[in-house]
Formats: structure tokens, C-alpha cells, sequence
């Protein structure tokens, strides 16, 4: 079958295999990669293949645009090698040089700095070898072989047709799906369910901030009457096992307007918890006195245990 | 022979294991602020710490192949080829923590010791110097630099000794007290085990 010469400016991306490796690019980030069918290996190599391939073709097709603009075709022609050379180098500076890496991170989103992923710029070849071959083919078309026929409004549909292409190769490269792993912290956690009643409120609290610095905790007021109420945490303190008590910056104090919303307190309880993580110091005691309504002192320990659970936390978790 | 024995095992157990990393507890927790309300305070779950970054202790091994120029001593001027192997342990830091899916785990800046041994050395007789290095490690410029002292046992001569590298490859500068200086120009392939806790 004779291919009909494209002429258009998106006419690198617009036919079926560009497009079928846009479609492997999106299938491997967006599915592949996540689905765990394939080893991380295959579906990392996969998408740079795809992405080097297409990639070029992307740029071109803009560079193409703005030099028609321009009423300079013709200068489109000679960025090809350009274009090639500098993903070429950016490609290499992003897998083996932290800095580039981290700069070009910035702008693309998180890229896994893997050397062995150079074993596809060979994919660049082919890509240039597409460009190289599209350009010959137009020219034939301008020679009076392929498109003298084509009446405005096949004109006007391939237009469209070009620019869902790029549109679509554009997403597909730049919708680069976002790091699987980040790194996890150990934190406070109270060992018991929380939740009391005490006069007018329902109270819960949980652990909201830990770190070196200390830890935070959140109290949640629900109202359990229609009427005001105020409620007041009038003593708190946590002990970590075999140390001293630690006092929270400030006893805080809110009213609850009848059931409608809840109202929080936050608790800063400010010591040196990287310390104690150090030594081995990870048993502690949260111990609150509140007051609520008419309601006399309540007052609560609860056991808490400082946890890691696992150095990094998988981002995306299998479903 | 004996020292053979010790060192090439080493070197093969540093290679065979790749870039493996291991994670510490040391100083896990992250940074906080912990007068301020979190900023979403209805969340039943503790706020993301800041990140402190990572400190790593790396222990490497791997040969060095080169070859180059010497100048003085009784041989006078001469084309030098060596190889040996090299055992390097540094301590060194990045501000932002690794994640399980990157490559590399690998401190951006870090200083240390080499250890090293040109085994193959076509200046001298018999085996080449053995020699210490402090090094100096600059990750995101893929820079190193070290400097030392290198003694040959068999010839019983002794000097400096200053190693620069950029990527792989490296170019060395030694003088040898009675030997005279030589400059070789080689590629370095170390294999890196890193013990990683936080900052």
C-alpha cells in the first residue's frame, strides 16, 4: 500500500505508530507501572523508549507550528538535529548527573536517575530516522505527488486531526505518573480509641504533629446539647516512661454552639523527642483534665507508642 | 600474596553488592513545628514532618585501570600502564531524603578515606604502591578529589600522591621518592554499600 504523502505541520505525530507509542507511553505510566503485572525493570525502560521516540516528534510538530507562522517552513527542517541532540543531552544529564537531574526536575516533574535507562537513547535514532523520513515525504507531496487533490475541507479535518495528535502526545508525555516511594517518619500514636462524654461534649483527640521538635495533639469537641457550652482543658501533660512530665505551651479553652459543628483544641507538648527516639524511649503517657459545661473535672491517661512504621511509604499502594 | 588474599575478596563482595543501601533508625523523626495548629486541624492523622535529609556511611570497592607518563629517576621518560583495586569509606550528607524508587543512593557531598593498591604497575618491579588517600566528594558536579601518600614495598620508595576525578574516569599525579613523577589518566568503576539515617 502507498503511504499518502502529509504535509501538515503536526504530520510527524499523526500517524499510526507515533500514535501507537504515545499509546504504549500512556498505557505503561497510567497502568502498567502500577498494576505490577510486569517487573519495574521492563515498564521503566518502556516508557523512556516510548518517550524518547515520541518526544522529538512532539517538539518538532511545535517547532513546525511556529515556523509556518512564521512563513518560514523551511527552517523546520534544520532543527531537527538540533532538537535530537539536545533531548539526547538532557536525557543523559537527567540519569547521570544529580544537579541536572534536580533542575530538570523541577520543570518535568520527578525523574527516576537510573544510568542504565541510557541503553535507550538508541530510541532516538529511530525518532530521527521518522523525522527524516516525514520530511522526504513531504517534499515528494510538494513535488505534486500526494495532496494536489485535497479539497478545504479534508484540509480543514486534518488540521483537526493534527492537532488532537499533539494534543494527546502532549499529554501523554508530560502526565508522567508521580513517584511511587517517599520516605516515612515515626510518629506518636495513642494506643486506645479516644472518644468520651463528658457534660455537653463528645471528646476525641489524636496525635497531629511529631517530630524532633515534640509532639501535637488535636482535641475534637462535638456538642452534644443544643445550648452553648464551654469547655476548658484545665491540666495536661505527657510523660515519656522514665522521664518528666511535659507541659503543653498553652491550656486552651473553646465554646461549642449547639451540635452543629465541631470545635478543635491543639496541644503543643515541646521537648527534645529525637532524644528520646535515640535512646530508645518510645512509651509514653498523654494525661488530660477537662472541664465541660457544669460537667466536673474528667480526666484520662492514655498509653501512647512511638512508631516507624517501615523507612519509606509506598505513594500508591495497590488497591 | 598474603595481603592478595585479604583485599580481593574484599573487592568482590564490595561489587557483588551493587548499590545496595540499608536504613538506620538513628534520628528518624522529622522536623516540625510543633507550636503551631497544623494547617488542616479536622485531619484525625499527624501532619507530614519536613524532610531533615539523610547522612550516609559509604563503603566502596572496585579497580582502577590506567595508564600515562613517568618523568625522572633512572629510567627517565616512559609510558606507564596499572591497574589495581581500591577500598574507599566515606561519610557524607544529602539535604533531601532518597526514595526507595531512585537508583542512586549516594551522598551528594562526602569525605573519606581510600585505601588502595596499584597491583599492576609497569613502573618498578613487581607490584605497584600501595596507598592512602583523604578524599573529598562532590556529587552533583560528579567531582572528586584526593590526596595521599603512596608506598611501593617492593622498591622501598615512597611519595605523594593526588587523584582527581570526574565521573569515571580519573587522572592521577604521584611522585616517588627516587622513582620520579608519573601521571596516569584511567577509568575508576567502584561499587558502592550504604548505611543511610537521618539528618
Amino acid at each position: 500500500m502507498r503511504e499518502v504523502p502529509a504535509t501538515g505541520w503536526a504530520r510527524d505525530v499523526s500517524h499510526p505508530l507515533p500514535l501507537g507509542a504515545v499509546a504504549l507511553l500512556a498505557l505503561n505510566d497510567h497502568w502498567l507501572k502500577q498494576a505490577g503485572l510486569v517487573p519495574a525493570l521492563v515498564t521503566g525502560k518502556l516508557s523512556d523508549l516510548a518517550g524518547l521516540f515520541v518526544l522529538p516528534l512532539l517538539v518538532m510538530a511545535l517547532v513546525r507550528g511556529a515556523t509556518a507562522l512564521a512563513r518560514r517552513p523551511a527552517a523546520a527542517d534544520r532543527a531537527v538535529p538540533v532538537v535530537v541532540v539536545a533531548i539526547a543531552a538532557a536525557f543523559t544529564a537527567a540519569k547521570l548527573w544529580p544537579a541536572g537531574n534536580a533542575w530538570l526536575g523541577r520543570w518535568w516533574g520527578s525523574i527516576v536517575m537510573d544510568p542504565t535507562d541510557l541503553a535507550c537513547l538508541p530510541a532516538l535514532v529511530a525518532s530521527w530516522w521518522w523525522l527524516r523520513r516525514r520530511t522526504a515525504l513531504a517534499a515528494l507531496a510538494h513535488a505534486g505527488c500526494g495532496t494536489r487533490g485535497m479539497n478545504v475541507h479534508s484540509a480543514r479535518s486534518g488540521n483537526q486531526n493534527e492537532i488532537a495528535a499533539v494534543a494527546i502526545t502532549a499529554w501523554a508525555c508530560v502526565a508522567t505518573p508521580a513517584p511511587r516511594y517517599a520516605r516515612n517518619y515515626p510518629a506518636w500514636e495513642l494506643d486506645v480509641e479516644t472518644g468520651r462524654m463528658v457534660g455537653c461534649a463528645k471528646v476525641s483527640a489524636w496525635v497531629a504533629k511529631s517530630g524532633k521538635q515534640g509532639l501535637g495533639v488535636t482535641v475534637r469537641l462535638d456538642g452534644l446539647t443544643p445550648e452553648r457550652c464551654e469547655v476548658r482543658v484545665a491540666e495536661a501533660g505527657f510523660t515519656l516512661v522514665g522521664g518528666a512530665v511535659v507541659r503543653p505551651d498553652a491550656l486552651p479553652a473553646t465554646t461549642l454552639r449547639g451540635r452543629e459543628a465541631p470545635e478543635y483544641l491543639y496541644l503543643a507538648f515541646a521537648f527534645d523527642n529525637e532524644a528520646a527516639w535515640n535512646r530508645g524511649q518510645r512509651q509514653g503517657m498523654l494525661a488530660l483534665r477537662l472541664t465541660a459545661g457544669s460537667a466536673d473535672n474528667a480526666e484520662w491517661t492514655f498509653r501512647m507508642t512511638h512508631r516507624l512504621r517501615g523507612f519509606q511509604r509506598n505513594l500508591r499502594p495497590a488497591p | 600474596m598474603r595481603a592478595l588474599a585479604v583485599v580481593v575478596p574484599v573487592l568482590l563482595a564490595a561489587t557483588a553488592g551493587g548499590c545496595v543501601h540499608w536504613h538506620l533508625e538513628h534520628n528518624a523523626p522529622g522536623l516540625i513545628d510543633v507550636h503551631k495548629p497544623p494547617e488542616h486541624i479536622a485531619e484525625p492523622q499527624p501532619e507530614d514532618p519536613e524532610d531533615p535529609g539523610e547522612r550516609m556511611l559509604v563503603l566502596s570497592g572496585g579497580g582502577l585501570v590506567g595508564g600515562g607518563w613517568g618523568a625522572g629517576g633512572a629510567a627517565g621518560n616512559r609510558s606507564i600502564a596499572s591497574a589495581g583495586g581500591e577500598i574507599s569509606l566515606l561519610v557524607g550528607s544529602t539535604p533531601f531524603s532518597h526514595r526507595e524508587d531512585n537508583f542512586f543512593v549516594y551522598p551528594l557531598t562526602a569525605l573519606g578515606l581510600n585505601l588502595g593498591w596499584t597491583l599492576y604497575d609497569s613502573d618498578g618491579t613487581g607490584l605497584g604502591p600501595l596507598y592512602a588517600e583523604l578524599q573529598l566528594q562532590d556529587l552533583p558536579h560528579l567531582t572528586g578529589l584526593a590526596a595521599g601518600w603512596a608506598v611501593d614495598p617492593d622498591d622501598r620508595v615512597h611519595g605523594p600522591q593526588a587523584t582527581g576525578s570526574f565521573g569515571p574516569v580519573y587522572v592521577r599525579f604521584n611522585y616517588l621518592f627516587d622513582r620520579g613523577s608519573a601521571l596516569t589518566v584511567g577509568l575508576v568503576i567502584k561499587a558502592p554499600l550504604v548505611w543511610v539515617w537521618s539528618r
